[in-house]
């Protein structure tokens, strides 16, 4: 059973992790991201989304920002010491010194069909079947209910999700085949300590990639 | 991106250009050693340059640098006076014996003794069996030498040359060659160098997509150019492109560059190409005073380089053949003579150095033809009618120069702008709104006496052909005067040239355009009646000089028409892109009205020459 959104937003970010630094967005969706976007409209232990298939309905276009960041993160043995000494613990970081400009190359007015499908887990809840996800998948969809703002690589980047009702023409950019070299396709999280990155190579032809199955275990379900 | 040039690196090695595992680094300080391995002589290398900039060293294809951090690591043939010989220059005080002063003096002492070591190690081990001379030397001198040793040596210790040392390497004195000159000791280093890429790590390689050892940091790349530092002959440590050095950076608990898994071969592939580019003019160029434009094809021809250089950077001459190989690769034709397809994957890189780490600011991709195509496109929006001999192509150095303060010969345009603008020629995209916006701001100051420069107008034209405005249609964006508009902002600027040119033919004064230009243009409703009023008084003493009536009836027919196109009442304000609108009109008016005026002098000068009376329509 396939299951179909359609996605659209000002900014998207699918940031390359080699240039994670100064951000440099990939030129399409990455299935990870497009995984988080079906997982935020629905989403249960037991079950996984897989996505098949992405196409591409607007010109890829980029564009620079910068933005002035921090460069540490959130030092958890402090945050531990001041709860135990039943403290408020230090919730912001506003330290001038740890900020600085990062450079992002992001994806402008981006709009995408993406198409995905279910997998159960064999130890899942007796009660949960594609039927039931599927008529819940589509009556949140319909009513614009998710978990959490579905988003495009970054959290600011927020994405619009509707239900596709059909395929709109190929932009002329994107006719004949593009190889995207190898990315992202998502994380294996046997080994929740250290998840690998994982890499497909990438092929767009009119605008439409076809991503190939690769049986991974995800967050919060096993391979 | 990085599998752009780790292609283009292979394109070099299937061409013979470079060796795997070699680069070509700069040696400026040379050690002569003789057949037991003493130290003979200790030889500078460099020569001042041809640029004028800094110094030439010998350059020579060398085993290539190891990636260092805090790490020792020795490098084989060539390294720093630390790993070397185990010296470090060192700033400190001694008492004069004869004065009893302290003075400030500058020493070779001991540093790190596990570099040495280290290098020793790694020489004697490759060299051990290599049975020429010039080997046995070096392999001597790693025997005997000793950093203590040599400290103590006041001949080597305060010896001008090595205490400025920054790249050190051998030569041979028994026969005058260096010891990288003997191919049998350079090629020793391409086993070596295999090992050492067995290390680090396994995990899928994000460019081959194969599991490969994983390196945890990339060589650095040589150091990118700014305005002060522009020199290829550099000894300095450059910065790397990809490293993982805050926390902030680092992801999902992995360390360094495991969060960007490249595999060996690649990561040393795509450095070394880069480091080739870098100051080789083929491939570099330094835009503003910070952006480095590096580009590339996959293929090893060059001829493509030069072609874009002579298009968008404009510091190739365009001879006949580049033209006409122009001609045909913008038909989509292919070029044999020089080798040129117009299919062929060409890549523009901008990369800026930065604190710490290069930044890449944008990265093109496209077809050497369209590429070709974007700038050409790029250049017929900036065409425009103008007396003043012009070149082809207006360089986008000059573009840039319109939005400083041009009596300031040190202005610099905003670095970003530069970036942003050519990305968008190079794209094909619009122009940024920063560009026209200071590009307003002088002309609204007033900067050329005759209000607009060309160029000026040729910047307007292009930006509001890539950016359509209701308010400045097409019909407008020409590139000369359109009379047939009925666009009220255009007619506006057009009659407000018209009045100048009234004031300078009657008085010969231009304060008119001067005084009344930024008012007019904002607030037409308010000014243009003082402005007839002027004009009116302009015309009245054209009209009453026999000389000049006959140019004062073709510009009061010239006045009338324009106020036909223009409606009852003026508007109160122009908006910025109406204001835009009117110094188009302005400039297209301006330059007609001169060109007319320039050529009716000329056939009155004929005429006159000729004996001919005849009076002229024109003035």
């Amino acid at each position: 059973m396939s299951f179909t959104i359609e996605t659209w937003g000002r900014f998207a970010c699918f940031t390359r992790p080699e240039f994670s630094v100064e951000r440099y967005s990939y030129e399409v969706i990455t299935p990870s991201a497009a995984r988080s976007l079906f997982e935020a409209i629905y989403w249960h232990p037991g079950m996984r989304w897989v996505i098949d298939r992405i196409m591409v309905c607007n010109p890829i276009r980029f564009e620079s920002i910068t933005r002035n960041e921090v460069i540490e993160t959130m030092n958890l043995k402090e945050v531990d010491k001041a709860l135990k000494r039943g403290q408020t613990p230090p919730a912001l970081i506003v330290d001038q010194k740890i900020h600085t400009q990062r450079s992002n190359i992001v994806l402008r007015d981006v709009r995408y069909i993406i198409q995905a499908h279910i997998e159960l887990d064999s130890d899942r809840p007796k009660n949960l079947t594609e039927r039931k996800i599927t008529e819940i998948f589509y009556r949140r969809l319909l009513k614009g209910q998710t978990h959490h703002s579905p988003y495009f690589g970054i959290r600011e980047y927020c994405a619009n999700i509707k239900y596709c009702s059909g395929i709109p023409e190929v932009p002329k950019e994107l006719m004949g085949v593009k190889d995207l070299g190898q990315m992202l396709y998502d994380r294996n999280y046997s080994n929740p300590e250290r998840p690998a990155p994982i890499f497909f190579h990438a092929v767009m032809k009119n605008g439409v990639i076809d991503v190939p199955y690769i049986r991974i275990a995800q967050k919060g379900a096993k391979a | 991106m990085i599998r752009s040039l780790v292609r283009f690196y292979d394109s070099l090695l299937d061409s013979g250009k470079v060796r795997f595992g070699y680069s070509h680094p700069n040696i400026d300080t040379l050690i002569s050693i003789d057949k037991d391995g003493h130290i003979v002589n200790i030889i500078f290398t460099g020569t001042p340059s041809e640029t004028g900039k800094g110094m030439d060293y010998l350059k020579h294809e060398m085993p290539a640098k190891a990636t260092r951090g805090s790490n020792t690591k020795a490098q084989f043939l060539w390294d720093n006076p630390e790993y070397m010989l185990g010296l470090v220059a060192v700033k400190m005080e001694i008492k004069d014996e004869t004065t009893d002063k302290t003075i400030k003096v500058k020493r070779m002492t001991p540093g790190k003794i596990q570099k040495f070591n280290a290098t020793k190690e790694l020489h004697q081990r490759l060299l051990r069996n290599i049975d020429i001379p010039a080997a046995k030397a070096l392999y001597a001198f790693f025997d005997e030498y000793s950093p203590e040793k040599a400290a103590s040596d006041p001949t080597l210790a305060e010896n001008k040359t090595l205490l400025q040392a920054r790249h050190i390497s051998f030569r041979f004195a028994d026969d005058g060659l260096n010891i990288f000159d003997y191919p049998e000791i350079l090629e020793l280093w391409t086993e070596e160098f295999a090992h050492t890429l067995e290390n680090g790590p396994k995990m899928q390689c994000l460019v081959t997509g194969k599991i490969e050892h994983i390196p945890l940091t990339h060589d650095k790349m040589t150091k990118l150019f700014t305005s002060k530092h522009s020199s290829a002959a550099s000894l300095g440590q450059g910065a790397s492109l990809i490293s993982f050095d805050k926390n902030a950076f680092k992801s999902y608990g992995f360390d360094q560059n495991e969060n960007a898994p490249i595999g060996a071969r690649s990561a040393f592939k795509y450095v070394a190409a880069l480091n080739y580019m870098i100051g080789n003019e083929t491939y570099h160029k330094l835009i503003g005073d910070r952006l480095n434009v590096l580009f590339w094809t996959s293929t090893g021809n060059d001829n493509y380089q030069k072609i874009i250089r002579a298009q968008i950077f404009n510091d190739v001459p365009i001879t006949p053949e580049i033209s006409a190989a122009m001609d045909r690769l913008l038909r989509g034709l292919p070029v044999k003579e020089m080798d040129l397809d117009p299919n062929t994957e060409f890549c523009i890189a901008g990369l800026t150095p930065n604190s710490g780490r290069n930044a890449l600011k944008f990265f093109l991709k496209n077809t050497f033809g369209d590429f070709l195509k974007n700038v050409n496109e790029h250049y017929e929006r900036l065409r425009i009618d103008t007396i003043v001999e012009q070149q082809p192509y207006l360089p986008i150095w000059r573009i840039l120069r319109e939005t400083t303060f041009e009596k300031d010969p040190h202005a610099a345009a905003n670095p970003r702008l530069e970036e942003q603008i050519l990305s968008a020629v190079l794209n094909n995209t619009p122009y940024p709104a920063a560009l026209m916006n200071n590009v307003s701001i002088r002309i609204r100051a007033g900067s050329t006496e005759d209000r607009i420069s060309p160029s000026q107008a040729a910047i307007i034209k292009a930006y509001y052909l890539k950016r359509p405005k209701s308010e400045f249609p097409q019909e407008i964006l020409t590139v000369s005067l359109n009379p047939n508009s009925d666009n009220v902002a255009y007619n506006l600027g057009r009659l407000f040239a018209v009045y100048a040119e009234l004031q300078r033919r009657a008085i010969g004064a231009k304060t008119v355009a001067a005084r009344y230009y930024n008012s007019a243009s904002n607030m037409p409703a308010g000014t243009f009646p003082t402005l007839h009023k002027l004009a009116q008084a302009y015309l009245n003493k054209l009209e009453n000089t026999p000389r000049t009536k006959g140019g004062a009836v073709y510009l009061d027919r010239l006045i009338a028409d324009i106020k036909d196109r223009l409606p009852e009442n003026y508007p109160k304000h122009l908006t910025r892109t109406q204001a835009n609108a009117f110094d188009l009109g302005y400039y297209h008016q301006h330059n007609d009205l001169f060109v007319k005026y320039s050529n009716a002098k000329d056939a009155k000068n004929d005429a006159a020459e000729n004996g001919d009376e005849k009076e002229n329509q024109n003035g």
